[in-house]
């Protein structure tokens, strides 16, 4: 666990009413983690009504309790990665990291503050540590303003940490449809720190990615 | 042990010399400063030294034959010194003192202060970094601290003894000299309109007991002790009852000069602080040491807006 940050069992915030948010916003009381997630505001829009309807989630319980690393395949910021991070935040009632973040002001202090980080590898590494849920790009990588970084060094921190990697796909909404994530099984890491163990992970991952991205859709 | 201190005149080198002075394993104690110590120390032998005084230094610690050494002569800029004069002497006191440990050949383990600023906040860089990360300061006490670690970590190399750099947050306390804590206890502070990004602090009780434990322990690297928890400008300021100002990029000069007027000098890595953040993972300390700050980010902030009422001693006795 980071101690730099809120630790994760911390984060948790007791009273989610108006008055004990805004209570806490005006004392300087408002908790907040190491990489600026504002969990009051974080906590309040995922229980805004009706958010969750937006959002088919399929498999939530094969989400660990603890860490673990969202490997998305490539999909659009807007209708797909902002829906993983809403429908699984939504269903699990915990947040989503989504990763690369731009670290341009003022659009990474808004963004922070809902969760997202840059893609430093040691920010993934603290995220894992804290049992935080971190989604990355897994074929590409997590992409940032100034290069990308190489998904081996996103899947090395997961195995630093032991986090399982869990592969999730994501079908955009269109229309009327709407946006839909399939969780798939997780692929774990724990007893496994050889370098070549990364390679091995990330292949498995990616094998259950394609087969998960491949498969016929439930009804929504 | 016997145990040299320097800095043992600044808030942080007090209290480390009171602690080790109960402790049963230091045989004896040495401090140098170029101010005396805070508290009545009755094991400490100090010696009124300047920084930049090599050669009474180095009379100093071949007198002495430390065997254990807390390098504590650390100068913020705008703490107890200018920026320039601070990045001089604590550049003259590092080199001056470590060059005549490597002569003197009989020290075992060093313990030098540096901070988290020796990460600096690039564009792109972590935004919570550990240990693994490589150094890359953006300010001038970043570099400071950069360059003491560099010249430890030499002598360290060289004499083949364990160096520990403390990688402190930022120190804040009522009674501690800091441009971040002067700043804040300003009624108006300025804060970045853009962002409120995270920071970090340690109280310096903590530190000294951090570097106690780092006295006492064969670790040869940096270790980043850090309170636990964070607090963003607007929330340091509201603990307060400040008032904040929000400020946009050339908004920053005038902010500073206003700032330096009314005595609080606002230093580049105070600002970088205020705009960027400053955090860091703190469990490896946790592992190494095998102890932990007692107080949090959010207790130390709301310790340093506490003043305690003056009580005026009537005098029992009448002196000549």
């Amino acid at each position: 666990m980071t101690d730099a940050g809120v630790q994760a069992e911390d984060l948790v915030v007791p009273d989610r009413s108006l008055a004990a948010v805004i209570g806490r916003r005006a004392t300087g009381h408002a908790p907040v983690d190491a990489w600026g997630l504002d969990v009051d505001l974080a906590g309040v829009l995922r229980s805004l009504p009706g958010l969750g309807s937006l959002v088919v989630v399929e498999g939530v319980g094969r989400l660990p309790d603890g860490p673990a690393l969202l490997a998305h395949g490539r999909v659009p910021l807007g209708g797909g990665r902002l829906a993983l991070a809403l429908g699984i935040a939504v269903a699990a009632d915990r947040p989503v990291r989504l990763t690369g973040a731009p670290d341009v002001a003022p659009v990474i202090g808004l963004l922070r503050r809902l969760g997202a980080v840059g893609g430093h590898p040691a920010d993934l590494r603290g995220l894992l540590l804290a049992g935080e849920l971190v989604a990355v790009d897994l074929p590409r990588g997590v992409g940032t303003v100034d290069g990308p970084v190489a998904a081996h060094d996103a899947v090395a921190a997961a195995v630093a940490v032991g986090a399982p990697l869990v592969p999730v796909a994501v079908r955009p909404a269109l229309g009327l449809r709407r946006a839909r994530v399939r969780i798939g099984e997780p692929v774990p890491t724990r007893r496994r720190r050889r370098p070549r163990d990364v390679d091995e992970v990330a292949a498995a991952v990616r094998t259950r990615l394609e087969a998960l991205a491949g498969a016929a859709p439930a009804d929504a | 042990m016997r145990v040299l201190i320097t800095g043992v005149g600044g808030d942080l080198g007090t209290r480390v010399a009171l602690a080790l002075e109960q402790a049963s394993e230091v045989s004896a104690l040495c401090g140098i400063d170029v101010d005396p110590p805070r508290r009545r120390l009755r094991q400490l032998e100090f010696h009124r030294v300047d920084p930049a005084d090599r050669s009474r230094t180095a009379a100093v610690v071949r007198t002495f034959e430390p065997t254990h050494v807390a390098h504590l002569g650390i100068f913020e800029p705008n703490a107890r010194s200018g920026p320039a004069r601070a990045v001089g002497r604590t550049a003259s006191g590092t080199v001056g003192l470590l060059s005549t440990l490597a002569a003197v050949g009989t020290v075992r383990r060093v313990v030098a202060r540096s901070g988290i600023e020796v990460y600096g906040r690039r564009r792109g860089s972590a935004v919570c970094p550990d240990e693994d990360v490589a150094p890359d300061p953006t300010t001038a006490f970043g570099h400071s601290l950069r360059h003491v670690e560099q010249v430890a970590h030499g002598v360290g190399r060289r004499l083949d003894v364990p160096v520990t750099a403390l990688r402190f947050a930022p120190l804040l306390g009522p009674h501690f000299p800091s441009p971040l804590g002067r700043l804040l206890r300003l009624p108006v502070v300025p804060v970045s309109a853009l962002g409120d990004p995270p920071f970090s602090v340690l109280h310096p009780a903590d530190a000294a007991a951090a570097v106690v434990a780092a006295l006492g322990v064969d670790h040869d690297g940096p270790l980043d002790v850090v309170a636990p928890g964070v607090v963003t400008p607007h929330a340091a300021v509201r603990l307060g009852g400040r008032l904040p100002l929000p400020v946009l990029g050339p908004g920053w000069r005038p902010a500073r000069l206003l700032a330096e007027l009314v005595g609080a000098p606002l230093p580049d890595h105070v600002r970088e602080l205020l705009v960027r953040g400053r955090a860091a993972a703190g469990h490896r300390a946790h592992e190494v040491l095998g102890w932990r700050p007692e107080r949090g980010t959010t207790d130390v902030v709301e310790h340093l807006f506490e003043w305690p009422a003056v009580t005026y001693l009537r005098p029992t006795e009448e002196v000549a």
